[in-house]
């Protein structure tokens, strides 16, 4: 089973490779054979998390000692999320199909591309190969941000290319600075090893992994380049930048801080006041900033950085509650912003309509894709009983209980914001018609994907008491390394 | 396990989308009928408790109080129905409705934070759908604003609540102040009841006799579970006046009973919290009372607006005195607000009276009482006693037998509780005679004193009330304004610093750095 982890990295970059070739000599299958691909890896996803159950599988890549070689770790944490990153690529695969017209293969090469890169963030289990994924990751979506060639997309694209080349240079610090103290950047190996650094390096190093990953998830102060590279990718793009990617950039900062220094260190040097202080200044920046915004997808960007807020005012309390609320907001954020992403961008397929003042009566041209966006906003305002309430419940609670009053307090005046900003859209949208709009119908590859997303958040409302199960073990798992540093030391 | 007959309704409420037309219609009177006599038969034991998201989430946990107020939802809810079937009603109009019902149903047997958070928020939610329905996108905006601020408030308060005791059990230790922000918003109390007299009149009246009967109840019960030991007799007192007051200045009847609705919620507040017996049964008495005779009076208000296009009583101007059933209807309801013996605004008034420890309390709720009198006496002349010079058209309109039927029902509960109130206060296990001499007397002047007033000086005195009272909403609007521009101001500032710079940018990261570094050194 464990071949199935490496075939889950190579199969996209392989795709990747050939997708010129697909598109110029086997143009009536190509899409057949992306599909097909797509859903044999979220069905083989689907299969190892099933069947690892709480074992943490190592894939020694040529069989090398995990003192040299390069390895694979898939634990609970790392599984549920290539399972849920699956299916969204799966979904975005769909949209895109249906935005990208004339594409040579280009998009679709630096799709899989992008998904190889966060399917190998998710899976690497040394430093040098997360650096590598990471690398991969950016350069694509630089790529990706700028993509249209518009004016705006390529400045936005070089903002970004920017910041996160100064990302990528903090983190590299930080890495360089554990191999030349420890010499060796497995993490499992690092860990044991961490006892050589002075406290001011490691505290250096953590303030590296933190800032440098903390640029690339758009953590406040750090997050401007969000706004316009969100809004200047193609959407299907924006989507996943915003649904999944600074996911699982935040997720591999959980990972080395859990495994490398331990919940302790932060508890120690009382670390989640950074945290807290940082998630609840993106809260107020994102919904303010979303406040004032006159383009939907720049508001829907700004509405992220404010989600990345709640999350890390959740992982920070290090409460059992707010850990979990915060892994189960990841989920929600991302399936209800990306719905919304797949919304803008069916309107800007099919009208060209960005600004928000252009969403006039769109209720009566469309009422299909009007409910479908009301639905996605009431769910990130956080009303009972759509999903994102729960985990902003969870998160405040979870804060509340860990004596951060005023996070959790910052939390419940965000949802007032968004419920604002959300509102006006609303509005706007179902306006009453002046004259006979002429109405419009939407191609299934882009109703598909939107009612997906619908189906996606019930099912995490009405499976929450499985799914809090799961996070609860992952939170139980992350909470003490010593498992996955001996799962990788005896593999 | 047992499910309480809130939730029944709310399991079955989607139903209705399935019926034909005439069938939505039976539905929703089939359903208030089913769940009520679900409710008789249910037993005091049981309980139904599960696990959600890692918290025990308490669905039925028996309340007397609630037991009784269930009844009343869900008779007044049957009313309503037989009120609207001649009306065109779509069948999400009766989904959104159904859901109104079986949440505040539901919510008066929850043990725990959460599932009180979700029900509430459930009756904020099919609020918003029926008021996006008739009110516009504008009014439904604000409607929407204003319930987000109540729950906003509620969550810091359970949060705050959570953090002291680490449980959900509904049982308030700390935040009491978010709690009353919450129950005061949700509510509609002064000062913070701008919602309801700006919405109430611009949606059709027959909706506004859901909301009044569904959402402010809940919110003001809620006092009595949330914030049981919060004495709140003169803030009760001074809202069942100011109220009044403003209820006096009014001339539609959609406001002038939206003002009266806050005013008679001020008695409940007074009273719900007493330490005394007779006024917590008396607030809760009073809350069912005010279901049906606030209900009925709305009713009356909607049948006005159908047959002659308006509820300005000085239009109107006794042109109802053409039906003299609604006549008498009104009659019952104005009797049963004004706290006239032998109807049940008199057996609530009179408890909620003896369970108050305040004497400025009572001397306000007196007050209040002669203004209600005197307000409701301006209803039935200028609706149904004064003569009209002016040559009246023919009008060809009837009221349709199914709402006498639903008002008379509600009629005859009024009559029937205000002369037996033994079928609800036997209940509470208590005794009490209300009909003697001097509780009858303290009953009754104020209403004489309220037509002398009436006779005797009721244009001078109408004119004082204009001269004295502050415009209330235009402070309201005026302070909305003001905090607007003070926001947008700030917003700007903030937008300048996101101008695209990329150094300032790099700064604020290199900056961040250092101050990390630093805070580490010091940590370590």
């Amino acid at each position: 089973m464990n071949h199935i982890l490496i075939w889950l990295i190579v199969s996209p970059i392989f795709l990747a490779a050939v997708t010129h070739f697909i598109k110029k000599y086997l143009v009536n299958f190509g899409f057949l054979i992306f599909l097909s691909v797509s859903i044999v890896n979220t069905c083989l996803s689907l299969l190892v998390f099933l069947e690892s159950g709480s074992d943490i599988l190592v894939y020694r890549v040529g069989n090398w000692s995990i003192y040299k070689g390069i390895i694979l770790v898939a634990d609970k944490m790392s599984l549920f999320f290539l399972l849920f990153m699956q299916i969204i690529f799966f979904f975005s695969l769909l949209f895109s199909k249906g935005y990208v017209k004339n594409d040579h293969g280009t998009f679709f090469s630096l799709f899989y591309l992008l998904q190889a890169g966060l399917t190998g963030m998710l899976l690497t289990g040394d430093l040098f190969n997360l650096y590598v994924f990471l690398e991969i990751v950016s350069i694509v979506a630089y790529a990706l941000v700028a993509y249209d060639k518009t004016d705006h997309g390529l400045e936005a694209g070089f903002k970004y290319l920017v910041l996160g080349s100064v990302a990528s240079l903090i983190i590299l610090w930080g890495i360089g600075i554990i191999y030349a103290t420890t010499g060796n950047l497995n993490l499992a190996i690092v860990a044991g090893l961490m006892q050589n650094l002075t406290p001011l390096i490691k505290g250096g190093v953590f303030i590296f992994f933190f800032i440098g990953f903390g640029i690339k998830f758009a953590l406040f102060p750090f997050h401007p380049w969000l706004a316009d590279a969100h809004a200047s990718a193609p959407s299907p793009i924006s989507a996943l930048l915003s649904g999944v990617m600074i996911k699982i950039q935040l997720y591999s900062l959980i990972r080395i801080v859990t495994v490398l220094y331990g919940i302790d260190y932060i508890h120690d040097l009382k670390l989640n006041i950074v945290f807290m202080s940082l998630g609840v200044g993106s809260v107020l920046i994102g919904h303010l900033m979303a406040l004032k915004q006159t383009n939907l997808k720049r508001m829907l960007a700004y509405s992220s950085i404010a989600h990345i807020g709640y999350i890390v005012i959740g992982l920070g309390s290090i409460s059992p509650q707010g850990v979990v609320g915060a892994f189960y907001h990841m989920l929600n954020h991302g399936v209800l912003k990306i719905g919304l992403f797949y919304f803008a961008g069916t309107l800007i397929y099919h009208l060209n309509l960005k600004q928000i003042k252009d969403l006039k009566s769109l209720f009566w041209r469309n009422p299909f894709l009007s409910i479908m966006f009301c639905i996605f906003a009431l769910g990130m305002i956080g009303i009972p009983p759509l999903n994102g309430f729960f985990s902003k419940w969870l998160i405040i609670m979870g804060v509340a209980d860990a004596g951060y009053v005023i996070p959790a307090v910052i939390i419940a005046i965000g949802s007032f914001l968004s419920l604002i900003y959300y509102l006006r859209v609303v509005v706007i949208m179902f306006e009453p018609a002046r004259k006979l709009e002429e109405r419009f119908r939407i191609d299934p590859f882009f109703a598909i994907p939107i009612g997906a997303m619908v189906v996606c958040s019930i099912l995490l409302v009405v499976f929450g008491s499985q799914i809090h199960l799961i996070l609860h073990e992952i939170m139980l798992f992350i909470r003490d390394n010593s498992t996955y540093i001996q799962a990788v030391l005896y593999s | 396990m047992t499910l309480s007959a809130g939730i029944l309704i709310l399991i079955l409420s989607p139903g209705v989308i399935l019926c034909k037309k005439r069938w939505s219609k039976i539905y929703p009177i089939l359903l208030s009928l089913l769940g009520l006599i679900y409710h008789h038969f249910l037993s005091v034991e049981s309980s139904f408790v599960v696990k959600f998201f890692g918290f025990k989430l308490n669905l039925f946990s028996y309340r007397l109080s609630g037991d009784i107020l269930t009844y009343a939802f869900l008779i007044f809810g049957l009313c309503v129905y037989i009120f609207l079937w001649s009306k065109e009603k779509d069948r999400f109009y009766y989904m959104f409705t159904l859901w109104q019902v079986g949440a505040a149903a539901a919510i008066l047997f929850v043990g725990d934070f959460l599932s009180f958070f979700i029900f509430w928020e459930v009756i904020s939610l099919s609020s918003v759908c029926i008021l996006f329905r008739e009110a516009g996108l504008s009014l439904t905006g604000r409607y929407f604003i204003y319930q987000m601020f109540g729950t906003v408030s509620l969550l810091i308060g359970i949060g705050l609540n959570y953090a002291h005791t680490g449980g959900m059990d509904l049982q308030v230790n700390t935040g009491q102040l978010f709690f009353w922000l919450a129950i005061m918003v949700k509510g509609g109390v002064i000062p913070f009841h701008y919602w309801l007299t700006s919405i109430y009149p611009e949606i059709r009246l027959e909706t506004t006799v859901f909301l009044s009967a569904y959402t402010t109840k809940v919110g003001i019960y809620s006092l009595a579970i949330l914030l049981p030991l919060m004495d709140l007799q003169i803030f009760g007192g001074l809202i069942a006046v100011i109220g009044v007051i403003y209820a006096l200045k009014q001339h539609r009847m959609s406001r002038l009973l939206a003002f009266h609705l806050i005013s008679q919620m001020g008695y409940v507040i007074a009273s719900i919290n007493s330490q005394i017996m007779y006024g917590q049964i008396g607030a809760i008495y009073h809350l069912i009372n005010n279901i049906f005779y606030k209900g009925l009076l709305f009713m009356v208000a909607a049948l006005l607006m159908d047959l002659f296009q308006t509820d300005d009583l000085m239009i109107i101007r006794g042109r109802g005195r053409r039906y003299l059933p609604l006549f008498i209807i009104t009659l019952i309801a104005a009797g049963s607000i004004v706290g006239l013996p032998g109807l049940n605004g008199f057996i609530s008034k009179s408890l909620i009276k003896k369970g108050l420890t305040n004497s400025l309390t009572a001397n306000l709720l007196t007050i209040a009482g002669i203004g209600t009198a005197l307000s409701f006496i301006k209803v039935l002349y200028y609706g149904f006693l004064c003569v009209n010079d002016q040559k009246q058209s023919s009008n060809s309109l009837r009221v349709k037998w199914h709402q006498y039927v639903s008002m008379s029902i509600i009629g005859l509960v009024c009559c029937l509780i205000g002369l037996f109130p033994f079928l609800v206060i036997s209940r509470f296990d208590l005794t009490v005679n209300l009909f003697n001499w001097t509780d009858l007397w303290k009953g009754i002047w104020p209403i004489i004193l309220a037509v002398i007033l009436f006779i005797t000086c009721f244009p001078q005195l109408n004119k004082l009330i204009l001269q004295i009272t502050p415009d209330l909403e235009g402070v309201f609007v005026n302070a909305r304004r003001i905090i607007l521009v003070q926001i947008n101001l700030g917003l700007k500032h903030l937008q300048r610093l996101h101008s695209g710079n990329v150094q300032h940018y790099l700064v604020w990261i290199v900056l961040t750095i250092l101050i990390l570094w630093t805070y580490i050194a010091i940590m370590v």
